[in-house]
Formats: structure tokens, C-alpha cells, sequence
């Protein structure tokens, strides 16, 4: 089986990846292809760091993501459904811990801007929103991060993670309008509108 | 589901001030594209190479002159002078205070106070918690915390930065350390990387990087590698039990120290270390063998071990110089100035 046409192009960060592209790869990846290997990281590194973003600071989540491809491409041959990579590395990335090297950041902790060029006001805000995050429950926090820190589309969104693009755009808005309660920057007026679980 | 006009679903649609703010704010937090690492790796032909490495070791040997000028600014304070301080609270605007010797900052629910501790570092204070600076000058920087928790980072050389706790003082090796403590005494440290000293008027305990000891105003424990078994958890409570009730040469003594060695991984090592520096006859049971085995040193030398068990500093020194990273490496955790 080929791979898809013009493997190595960068792609639209707005042009979600479908099933087929998807199942293709992994097949090609099964095949020790480094071209696959590539294109499914490239793809696939923010869902990834997004959800690692919100267990660990963001070094550590840098170093993890990779720690992540490592352990998918050693084990790929027992992903069951070639089209289901992203749930399945998802899945990988809610599981994995820090290696003995590397160092221990408590999850209650909040998270650190380790290298950013922006102002100390920008800095504290930046740290307390992505703080703000990580307290939200797990399928608003990954989703947001995916969209606001990864700059993902909900399509995008829905396509690599397996969710289906209803459950992505509720998690969007309900998530949003959490982390805004959350930062009080919302009328608590409407605070009770919504008081539903998150889809997933 | 109509996905017109939805900024949240599609970043290429115009947003409202709020969600442009956040998306700034947040994208520095994003993956730097990077490639994967995988066993293959890309020919260099000799000349492309030298190019890439020319300007790295020009800078490098930049780096190199401009070290010693740069340590020793690091270093210098001037007697007296006030630290900065930030405190930030959840949805509100950061506030810069300066803390002077005598000052104290206090964190109120949701709010947290990112210190910078002269020149050597930084300490950031969680919710709730009192902390005082007691001393600053070059060379010797003192808080106190009265409770609550923080976490300090610190590049300098041993004993630049402490933490008085009641009558017992967290003293920085050089390393990054959690410091938490109840208004009543009690207390842990955990250290992320490089060494404190837990200094009590009679006794020091050393905590590497990875151990935890927990203290009150009476006594401190044995450190304990985090992520070891309750097992041992348990077994080194009970030797420490029977210590002070029974003193080093019980027989309840013995048989749990015995208990620990069972219980030991290679990991703990510092664990049987820490116990035997501090009750050398704990070296005539199981414990001696075991810590040999961890260190990869010969158990079968019996001038030693007769040595240690006498409470020789030599004998006992030459196991300490096994450990990996020793306490004096403190330049070793170069990454903790950079915080």
C-alpha cells in the first residue's frame, strides 16, 4: 500500500487529517517507514503535548511527548485499528509518567512558563490561565488545550483525537465557559445555565 | 451543527479581545516543532559539519570567559537589601512588593508570591503560607516559614540559601526543594534535585534528590525515596521506633533493622546509608551487607565493617564517596539557575 500523495508537505494546520490518510500511515509505519513515523509525529505531537500539558509543567511535557511517539512506534503493531491512532496515542499520553531521569512535578502543582519572551505581567497571567486549565475536568482541559494552547481546530480536534466533532464543540463552549467562571470573568447570573457533564 | 461564526471551533474566524488574549497568551506554551528522534539519523558530509559546530564552539568558548565575571555577580548582595517579590491571584493583576530583613509575606487563599532570593534564585510560595526573610548578604540568605508551603530553586554554592524551621534549619546544597510546614511544627521536605541539609541543634541529616523526611519540632526521620514500597515505609518507622525506645543494641532494634534491609531496594540506598552514618552499630545486622550490594562495594571486608560498626568516619566515608552525586558537586544542578 502507498502512502498519500505529497507525503512530506507540510499540511494546512487547519486541514484535519481524515481516517483513511490515517490508517494508511500507521500501515506504512508497521513497515518501519521513517517517512510514516514523521508524518504520524508531525500530526499527531499536539494532540499529544496538549494532553501532557495539562499532568506536568511544560518542559516535562515536551520531553514526554516524545517519550510517547517512542512507546506507540515500538508497540504500533498492537494498535487493533489502524484508523483509531490518535485515541490510541491519546490513551498512551493520560498513561505516561516521568522516567527515573527525569524530573518529579507534583500534578497539584501549578505549572511553570519555563522560556517565554513575553512581559513578567504577560508571564503570571499566562501561568494562571494555564493553571486555570489544568484544574478543569479532563475533557474540557484537553480539549482547550488542544484548541487555545495548540491552536487546533475543532475539526482538526475531532479527527485526530476520535471524537465525534458534536462532543468536540460542546466540550469547546462548555470548557470555555468554565475556565471564565473560573478566572471570574463571567456573570455569575449565568453561572447556572451549565451544570452538565462533559461528553467524551 | 452550524460551525459559521464560531471562533472556538475555527481559529481562522474573527474573535472577540477575551479569546484573541488567551490564544496569545497561551501560544508560547505551544509544541515547538520538533523532528523525532528515531535510530536513523541524517549524513553530515565533514564540511557541513564543521560549518554547524563552528559558531557553537566559538560561543561556547564565549560562554566559557564570561563564566567566572557572571558567577560572581551571581553571587555579591549587598547587606540588607530588600528582595523582590511578586503576588498573583487567580483572574487579578500580579503586584510587585519588595521585602526588606524583618518583612514578612503572607499568601491569602488562591494566591501565590513568586520571591526572588537575591541573585541565587527564586522561591514561590503557595496559597496560605507566612514567609519571613530573616537575613540577607552576600553569601548567607535566611526566611523562615511560618506555614504553608514553598518551593525553592537555588544555584549557589552549600549553605547561600536556609529555611528556619523552629529550631531547626532546611539549608540549601544547592538544589530545588519542597518545603512544606504546619503552624504546629510538623513538616517534609522533598527534594527535586542536588541536596538540603536538615540541620537540628545535635544532629545533620543530608536529603539527596528523589527523598522526602518528614519532621516535627521534636525530631526528623529517616529520608525515604519517594515512590518507595509502604513496606519499607513501614519497616523503617518501626526501626525508628524502636531506636528511641530501645536504644541501638536491642534486640527489637536489630531484628528491624534486619526488617529494612529485607524490604531495600538498590534505589534506597541512601536510605540504609542515611541510618547507618547516624547509628553506626545498625552496620553489625542485615543492613551493612545490603547497603554493600546496593553501592556495589564488598561486603566481605571485615576491617571495615568492624571499622563502621566502631562508628569510624573514615570507613564510613568511603561508602559516602560511592554515591553518584555527591553534595559537594552543587555546580552539577547548573539547570536550577536558569528557573
Amino acid at each position: 500500500m502507498n502512502p498519500p500523495d505529497k507525503p512530506d508537505q507540510p499540511n494546512n494546520r487547519h486541514d484535519a487529517p481524515d481516517a483513511l490518510d490515517i490508517g494508511r500511515w500507521v500501515g506504512e509505519a508497521r513497515k518501519d517507514s521513517q517517512q510514516a513515523f514523521n508524518w504520524l509525529h508531525r500530526r499527531f505531537a499536539p494532540l499529544v503535548h496538549g494532553i501532557l500539558l495539562g499532568r506536568f509543567r511544560p518542559a516535562q511535557a515536551d520531553e514526554l511527548t516524545q517519550e510517547c511517539f517512542l512507546i506507540a512506534f515500538a508497540r504500533i503493531d498492537q494498535l487493533a485499528d489502524e484508523h483509531k491512532f490518535g485515541p490510541w496515542i491519546a490513551t498512551i499520553a493520560r498513561r505516561v509518567r516521568p522516567t527515573e531521569s527525569s524530573r518529579e512535578v507534583l500534578l497539584d502543582a501549578a505549572p511553570e512558563i519555563e522560556a517565554t519572551d513575553c512581559r513578567p505581567d504577560d508571564k503570571a497571567e499566562a501561568e494562571a490561565l494555564l493553571c486555570a486549565i489544568s484544574g478543569l475536568p479532563t475533557a474540557y482541559r484537553e480539549t482547550l488545550m488542544w484548541r487555545l494552547v495548540e491552536g487546533l481546530s475543532g475539526l482538526e480536534i475531532a479527527e485526530l483525537s476520535g471524537l465525534t466533532p458534536a462532543s468536540v464543540r460542546v466540550n469547546l463552549h462548555r470548557g470555555m465557559h468554565k475556565l471564565r467562571e473560573t478566572l471570574g470573568i463571567i456573570d455569575p447570573a449565568t453561572r447556572m445555565e451549565e451544570r452538565n457533564e462533559p461528553r467524551s | 451543527m452550524n460551525h459559521d461564526h464560531d471562533p472556538l471551533w475555527d481559529p481562522s474566524q474573527p474573535a472577540d479581545a477575551e479569546l484573541r488574549r488567551m490564544e496569545n497568551l497561551l501560544a508560547s506554551y505551544r509544541l515547538r516543532p520538533t523532528t523525532l528522534n528515531l535510530a536513523a539519523k541524517p549524513r553530515v558530509s565533514r564540511r557541513a559539519s564543521l560549518r554547524r559546530w563552528l559558531p557553537a564552539l566559538a560561543a561556547g568558548i564565549l560562554l566559557a570567559l564570561s563564566i567566572p565575571a557572571w558567577l560572581q555577580y551571581r553571587l555579591a548582595w549587598q547587606d540588607g537589601r530588600a528582595w523582590q517579590a511578586t503576588t498573583a491571584e487567580t483572574g487579578g493583576h500580579p503586584e510587585a512588593l519588595t521585602i526588606a530583613p524583618g518583612n514578612s509575606v503572607t499568601t491569602t487563599a488562591g494566591q501565590t508570591a513568586t520571591i526572588t532570593v537575591a541573585r541565587i534564585g527564586s522561591v514561590r510560595l503557595s496559597p496560605d503560607s507566612t514567609l519571613r526573610l530573616v537575613e540577607t548578604r552576600a553569601g548567607r540568605h535566611r526566611v523562615s516559614l511560618a506555614h504553608g508551603h514553598l518551593r525553592a530553586r537555588i544555584w549557589a554554592p552549600p549553605g547561600y540559601f536556609g529555611v528556619a524551621s523552629g529550631a531547626a534549619e532546611v539549608v540549601d546544597l544547592g538544589c530545588d526543594f519542597d518545603l512544606w510546614k504546619q503552624a504546629d511544627g510538623h513538616g517534609r521536605v522533598y527534594v527535586h534535585s542536588g541536596w538540603i541539609a536538615y540541620e537540628a541543634a545535635d544532629r545533620q541529616i543530608l536529603v539527596p534528590a528523589g527523598f522526602e523526611v518528614h519532621f516535627d519540632p521534636q525530631q526528623v526521620s529517616t529520608p525515604i525515596r519517594r515512590g518507595a514500597g509502604p513496606a519499607l515505609q513501614g519497616a523503617v518507622g518501626t526501626l525508628e521506633i524502636a531506636l528511641a525506645e530501645s536504644g541501638e543494641n536491642s534486640t527489637e532494634t536489630l531484628q528491624a533493622a534486619s526488617d529494612v534491609a529485607a524490604k531495600l531496594e538498590d534505589a534506597d540506598a541512601f536510605t540504609a546509608l542515611s541510618l547507618l552514618t547516624r547509628y553506626p552499630k545498625l552496620a553489625a545486622t542485615a543492613l551493612y551487607p545490603r547497603l554493600a550490594r546496593a553501592l556495589g562495594a564488598s561486603a566481605d571486608d571485615a576491617s571495615h565493617h568492624a571499622a563502621w560498626v566502631a562508628g569510624d568516619h573514615d570507613a564510613i566515608n568511603a561508602w559516602w564517596q560511592r554515591i553518584p552525586t555527591p553534595p559537594k558537586r552543587w555546580w552539577a544542578n547548573w539547570r536550577d539557575a536558569f528557573n
